[in-house]
């Protein structure tokens, strides 16, 4: 079966392909994870957090992904916080705005997968960018014949030119997702939780 | 949280939201009724055999359908002013959080007792863990304590965002140069989420909010869990 192609929409790039889609997109070094236990901790920090009773009089750093911050960082301003992630990631530099490149501003610049570009953003997760950029000679002699009347292309070269649905809208991923609905008991006066027996752990009849 | 076909509010979690379900039933209720009467009036008039083509001087009549909406209007008045004058009472908050609304993300600012800053970023979907909701969830969330008076002050650093949890009833502007103030008490523990309310660009869609309400007594220990 044709691997779907990616149009550049700005959807596209959030629609999550098969994790192993056809480019090989760098999976990202850690996932900024929130969990009860780990939101608890960063909202307090690590132990002798309690020690802290000063607050600076200019803004505190920023805190991501719960690392513990030093007393160096506590110099912050506006900026900070985004070249600070940047950092954390290594990747990029200053993120789009500190790029330089020759090609101008409307891109970024440089070679890199839209994917490491948006890491060095947080606050820009689906960039206007092909979701893949690297096309074998068949994905490209379509995408060139996509450029013509539409009304050429066959149904399958329509389905493959769409771009690809999101991984949670697979039924596993579907199931996982109510199961997680149903522990969080989501509306649970009148609405989903409470057509669930939690002690038969079957819908009520 | 709403499920992926719902077309109903979402179970309030607030008193305050609890109120204005009730009045939603209300004014809905009048609403369908008025739509129902209208609709057979219609249906009478194109499907009667009797026809008279010297009406006129029907003072009654119209003075009926004019008491009568008046009256309709004031029964969905009185309870919607009620709601809101609950709404701007004072019940001195315990605890106050600045949320700022950058383009595209939340800035939480817990002052109150030490400083705690961070940002809340939506989870893009290559981060998902599996059974988590697209779109929606977040990498900090904002937590705060169950069944204590929470203000919230809502500004922004850029442009428009509005600060929206539905299941709270909270929808709450983000000015840039204003502070907007609300306040809320919830109910029930759990996690709840909202999303941007105000275009602000290109990824308006992209900037949830998600709040994680836990025990008063386990907010209160804090730093006591380690990851």
């Amino acid at each position: 079966m044709q691997e779907s192609l990616c149009s550049a929409s700005p959807q596209s790039v959030g629609r999550g392909a098969p994790r192993d889609a056809g480019c090989a997109l760098p999976r990202p070094a850690e996932a900024g994870r929130s969990h009860a236990g780990a939101a608890r901790e960063r909202l307090w920090g690590g132990p002798g957090a309690g020690a802290r009773t000063q607050v600076p009089p200019q803004r505190v750093l920023s805190w991501s992904l719960g690392r513990p911050r030093s007393r160096s960082h506590c110099r912050a301003r506006e900026m900070l916080p985004r070249a600070a992630w940047s950092l954390v990631l290594r990747k990029g530099g200053g993120g789009r705005r500190g790029m330089h490149s020759s090609e101008g501003t409307t891109r970024g610049g440089g070679k890199m997968s839209p994917y490491t570009n948006c890491y060095a953003q947080r606050y820009y997760p689906m960039p206007e960018e092909p979701f893949c950029t690297e096309l074998n000679a068949e994905q490209q002699a379509l995408k060139e014949k996509e450029k013509g009347s539409w009304t050429q292309l066959t149904h399958a070269e329509k389905v493959a030119l769409f771009p690809p649905k999101p991984i949670t809208l697979t039924d596993e991923w579907k199931a996982q997702q109510l199961q997680r609905m149903l522990d969080m008991k989501v509306n649970p006066v009148q609405g989903l939780a409470s057509r669930w027996d939690y002690e038969k752990k079957q819908w009520k009849k | 949280m709403a499920h992926a076909t719902q077309v109903g509010l979402q179970d309030a979690t607030s008193p305050i939201m609890e109120e204005l379900i009730i009045f939603h039933d209300h004014a809905l209720m009048i609403i369908f009724l008025i739509c129902f009467l209208v609709l057979y009036a219609l249906f009478l008039t194109l499907t009667t055999k009797l026809t008279n083509t010297s009406i006129s001087d029907a003072q009654e009549m119209e003075t009926v359908w004019t008491i009568l909406p008046a009256i309709i209007l004031v029964l969905i008045a009185l309870p919607s002013l009620r709601i809101l004058y609950m709404t701007d009472e004072v019940n001195d908050p315990s605890f106050t959080i600045k949320s700022i609304g950058h383009q595209w993300y939340w800035t939480y600012e817990y002052t109150d007792y030490g400083g705690l800053i961070f940002n809340s970023y939506m989870l893009p979907p290559l981060f998902l863990e599996p059974g988590d909701l697209r779109l929606l969830d977040v990498d900090n969330r904002v937590v705060l304590p169950v069944e204590a008076p929470v203000r919230m002050m809502i500004t922004s650093q850029d442009v428009l965002h509005s600060w929206a949890v539905p299941t709270l009833g909270l929808k709450t502007d983000a000015i840039p140069g204003r502070l907007n103030q609300t306040t809320f008490t919830a109910t029930r523990p759990g996690v709840y989420y909202g999303q941007c309310s105000e275009i602000c660009g290109a990824n308006h869609s992209f900037m949830p909010i998600v709040l994680e309400l836990i025990p008063l007594k386990i907010f209160e220990m804090g730093p006591v869990f380690t990851l």
